[in-house]
Order: C-alpha cells, then structure tokens, then sequence
C-alpha cells in the first residue's frame, strides 16, 4: 500500500490558487474542481479583456511614497484593481503592457474603452477576481481538512 | 466564419476592428447579452466551491444560473416601471391650471376701493 500523501499547508494551498487559478484544488487532490474553477476564472477574466480591451485593468498610481503615505486615497482611485488583482499574476499583464507604452502614444497603440463596454470589461475581471478568492479561501480551508 | 470577421461585421464602418484585445470589442449595441456567460461563470465557481460532489455541479450551476437570468429579467423590469412611473407627465387639473401662465383677459381689474 503506498503512503498516504503528506498534506499541503494551508498558506501554500492559498498561495497556489491565486498564482494559478483552480491550481488550490489540484494541490489538496481535487482535481476536477481544479480544472473546472480555472478555466471558469480564466476565461471571464480573459473575455473582460476581450470586450473592453487590455485598458480595463489598470494599477492605481504608484508615485513616490503615495501608497505607502495615502494607501487608502491611491485604493479609492480604482478601487475594482482589488478584485482583478485578486485573478492572480495575469492581471498584472495589461498594466506592464500598459506601462510599456510611452504615454504620448497611449490613445493610438492601446485604446481605453469606454461607456458599457468598459463597464462590462471591467465587471468581467473583477468577478473573475472576486471568485478565484471564494475559491482561494475553500480551496485553503479543504487543505486544513485534509483535502475533505 | 472565425469571431473576428464577425465582430467585424457588426462594428459600425467607421471603427475599424483589427487588434482584439488591444482594441475594445464592438458589442456597445449588444452588451446585455454579456451577462449571461457572466452569469454562467459566476454560477458554475459558486457551485464548485458549495458542492461536496462534483457530479452535482452542473444541475446546480444551471439552476443558480436560471434564477440569475430570473432575477436580473424581474429586477430589470422593476426598475424600468419605476423609471416610467417617475417620467410621467402631471395630468391633474389643478396642478395643470397652477402651471399655465394668466392671460390679460382672464386678470381681474384690481379694486379701487
């Protein structure tokens, strides 16, 4: 009989599904839920991105000493950068793709959305984010349980 | 047909849609139709994280996604009767007669005495 599997800690397990959305899951041994929570996650955050293109996730400003001094000031800018953030390293891609660009040239080579079209880019990511963290938090509490 | 030549058939002849993902997509005439795989994808994770068994996740994800529709549609509804009811014109007499402006005919010569 082998042995059974050491179990992941929990902080790991957390860890791990905000890197990779479903990927919790897939540690603590449940791997049809793994699979089925991230490409869910995926795809609505990739398909808000689609609809309104890359510009509807964007970093609040991180100037010289402003987040550090005024946290909640830079937050209450874009407050919905939480919930995107929360999707995992992905939504970190639009703002370097964003930052890449010289500021003159913003308008031209990566388009901001707007009206509906933004809004429904920017929900889509957002949720997507808001969900990989009920799944984050489950995925955690399972590894506590032993994976049950 | 593949989703980019759709799109670009949709798009209005002034917006030329060639770069998905850099350019936003052109739905503006068709965005409530996105809620619904939004309400899809929100079912399908809740249900994943509730479910003991996988095995139950699709029903119950395709129940929580008809009460979605059903709430949204009842909601939605709700709120254009509110707005309708607020929009509309006064049509009490009195309020009417306050509103109209007084001709020289219908003045009352002031009294003299």
């Amino acid at each position: 009989m082998p042995p059974a599997p050491r179990p992941v800690p929990s902080p790991i397990v957390a860890l791990v599904a905000w890197l990779v959305p479903g990927a919790g899951y897939w540690l603590v041994g449940q791997r049809a839920r793994g699979l089925t929570v991230g490409i869910t996650v995926l795809t609505l955050f990739v398909g808000g991105l689609w609809i309104g293109g890359l510009r509807v996730v964007e970093a609040p400003p991180m100037g010289t000493g402003g987040p550090l001094r005024y946290p909640l000031q830079v937050i209450q800018q874009r407050p919905w950068f939480i919930g995107q953030f929360l999707a995992g390293p992905i939504s970190l891609v639009p703002v370097i793709a964003k930052n890449s660009v010289p500021p003159g040239e913003l308008a031209v080579r990566l388009p901001a959305s707007h009206v509906r079209v933004n809004e429904i880019g920017t929900l889509y990511t957002a949720i997507a984010g808001m969900l990989n963290l009920l799944t984050i938090i489950d995925a955690a509490y399972r590894a506590g349980r032993g994976g049950k | 047909m593949t989703v980019l030549t759709l799109l670009a058939d949709i798009a209005p002849d002034t917006y030329a849609y060639t770069r998905p993902f850099i350019q936003p997509a052109p739905l503006w005439d068709h965005w409530p139709w996105l809620l619904l795989p939004l309400a899809l994808g929100i079912s399908i994770v809740y249900k994943c994280v509730k479910c003991d068994r996988m095995a139950r996740v699709p029903k119950e994800a395709g129940e929580l996604f008809l009460i979605i529709l059903l709430v949204m549609a009842a909601a939605g509804a709700g709120l254009v009767g509110l707005v309708k009811f607020l929009e509309r014109e006064p049509t009490r007499p009195s309020q009417s007669r306050l509103i109209a402006p007084a001709t020289p005919a219908t003045r009352t010569a002031p009294s003299t005495t």
